[in-house]
């Protein structure tokens, strides 16, 4: 019992990055329930008009919040694209420019119309004083990330504030975050809004789904893998399903094992 | 097995593989690698601080003529003051306009958003039912747990009556609430770590190693 007390750390390590990475190998192909916080979002851009709606896509995430946030993010833009829906990407977090070339390097090789059917306004500082500046005039943002005029790209033709889009969703993964956004835009200007967060905030954005204050919420790299089974495009997501299940059942397996070596050699003493 | 043979790909493997060294233990590689992090976000950080400025501030400036911008500017460049001796009450004036700002502007959305929206959002019939009238049992036993929890939370919250009694059986269901909800974060926190070490182990297994 002893030597299971005081097992090297080192091993816990080993096996667990042996059982995360095996089924990245060899999926196993574990079911996957979607929740239905994934399928309002879903609801909602399927009831996009593409001839006249908008999105507003809020990248504020960078590189070290990217695993569970990105594949949300690709997985949006190919429902987006799929429909034939323009977006403009804005970001209040600095990483966020870059998060937001990375898919639109992607689409620009599959022949998409930087201007026209999406583009990058790049960042804004100011944190959520920026959101309620953006909100209230999203012109406020003289020009995009390649020098463009903002008031003159072809997909910001008859946008004046944050109600003018058709839907706003935000990649969230801190400080400002989803909250800032009901703060200054939902409650205020009734703008229509979900969030993609990260698995760490899902337990503090629940309650905003559940007053309708968000209307639809992806819940870390599981909300990415339900929204890529939604439409029908997998992805990142889905792939690290497997891998997720498997280490939480590791790391359950850890805690039996740790509390019975405890409270065994505890009956022994 | 198909390995990468693009420069990048082996800059981020290497970086990941450095800065993952650590679990075993502290070493030289792992330092050079959290130097090399800390240094480029530090110049990553002061490029875009410095193209904001540029961006909103200095081209509007000079191309539109918007001069009420050299009042922002101005108040930027007050907050350097405090470096100079004698002078460093000139930085109080921009942080006084920051917390005025801020405070002004997420006071009262604070307290809408998080206090009067939410506390609408718990004012609940406790039964639902679907659109066709029938009783919908999942959301009306969720529709009784958000509300007789929150009775239960707030009873644990209630210091001027003594916690005796049936106060004391509500209070301590409060408090095992509150720890379930703990419990839920704490797990929240694992599944997330969990996610980005499997995105950093599917960049070495697919990017670099092209296995997966």
């Amino acid at each position: 019992m002893n030597k299971l007390l005081n097992v090297d750390r080192r091993i816990i390590y080993v096996i667990l990055v042996i059982a995360l990475a095996f089924p990245l190998i060899r999926p196993l192909g574990i079911p996957l329930l979607v929740n239905d916080s994934t399928t309002a979002v879903h609801a909602i851009i399927e009831g996009l008009d593409p001839a006249t709606d908008v999105v507003l896509l809020s990248f504020d995430y960078g590189p070290s919040s990217a695993g569970d946030i990105h594949p949300q993010a690709t997985a949006i833009v190919n429902h987006l694209t799929k429909r034939g829906i323009k977006w403009v990407g804005v970001a209040f977090w600095a990483d966020g420019p870059m998060m937001a070339d990375l898919l639109i390097a992607d689409l620009e090789a599959q022949g998409g119309k930087y201007g026209t059917d999406f583009v990058n306004l790049g960042f804004m500082t100011g944190g959520e004083n920026a959101i309620r500046s953006f909100a209230v005039d999203a012109l406020v943002i003289p020009t995009d990330i390649r020098g463009n005029k903002t008031a003159d790209l072809p997909v910001m033709q008859g946008i004046k504030d944050m109600n003018d889009f058709g839907f706003v969703f935000e990649f969230a993964s801190g400080t400002p975050g989803y909250e800032a956004f009901i703060r200054q835009a939902v409650d205020p200007m009734g703008v229509k809004f979900a969030a993609g967060v990260v698995t760490v905030s899902v337990t503090g954005a629940m309650p905003f789904y559940n007053s309708g204050q968000l209307k639809g919420l992806l819940q870390g790299l599981r909300g990415a893998a339900e929204y890529e089974l939604l439409i029908g495009i997998p992805g990142d997501g889905a792939a690290a399903m497997d891998a997720s299940s498997l280490g939480h059942l590791v790391i359950v397996g850890f805690i039996l094992v740790g509390n019975f070596a405890y409270f065994f050699s505890k009956k022994k003493k | 097995m198909n390995i990468s043979m693009d420069i990048w790909t082996w800059v981020m493997a290497l970086c990941i593989l450095s800065i993952m060294s650590f679990l075993y233990k502290e070493n030289p590689v792992y330092r050079l690698a959290e130097h090399v992090f800390v240094g480029c976000t530090a110049g990553h950080f002061l490029g875009v601080a410095v193209g904001n400025i540029h961006r909103f501030g200095w081209v509007p400036l000079n191309t539109k003529g918007d001069y009420h911008l050299i009042i922002p500017l101005l108040l930027g460049v007050m907050l350097y003051a405090r470096f100079i001796k004698g002078y460093a009450w000139v930085s109080r004036w921009p942080i006084a306009y920051i917390v005025g700002n801020g405070v002004g502007l997420s006071l009262y959305s604070n307290l809408w958003t998080s206090g009067f929206q939410q506390a609408r959002a718990t004012m609940i019939n406790i039964l639902a039912k679907r659109p066709d009238g029938t009783i919908w049992l999942g959301r009306s036993l969720n529709n009784t747990i958000i509300v007789l929890g929150l009775m239960a939370i707030l009873a644990y919250f209630i210091f001027s009556i003594p916690q005796r009694g049936p106060v004391r059986r509500v209070s301590q269901a409060g408090r095992w609430l509150m720890m379930i909800t703990f419990g839920v974060s704490f797990g929240n926190v694992v599944a997330g770590r969990l996610n980005l070490l499997i995105a950093q182990l599917s960049n070495l297994l697919g990017k670099w190693l092209g296995v997966i």
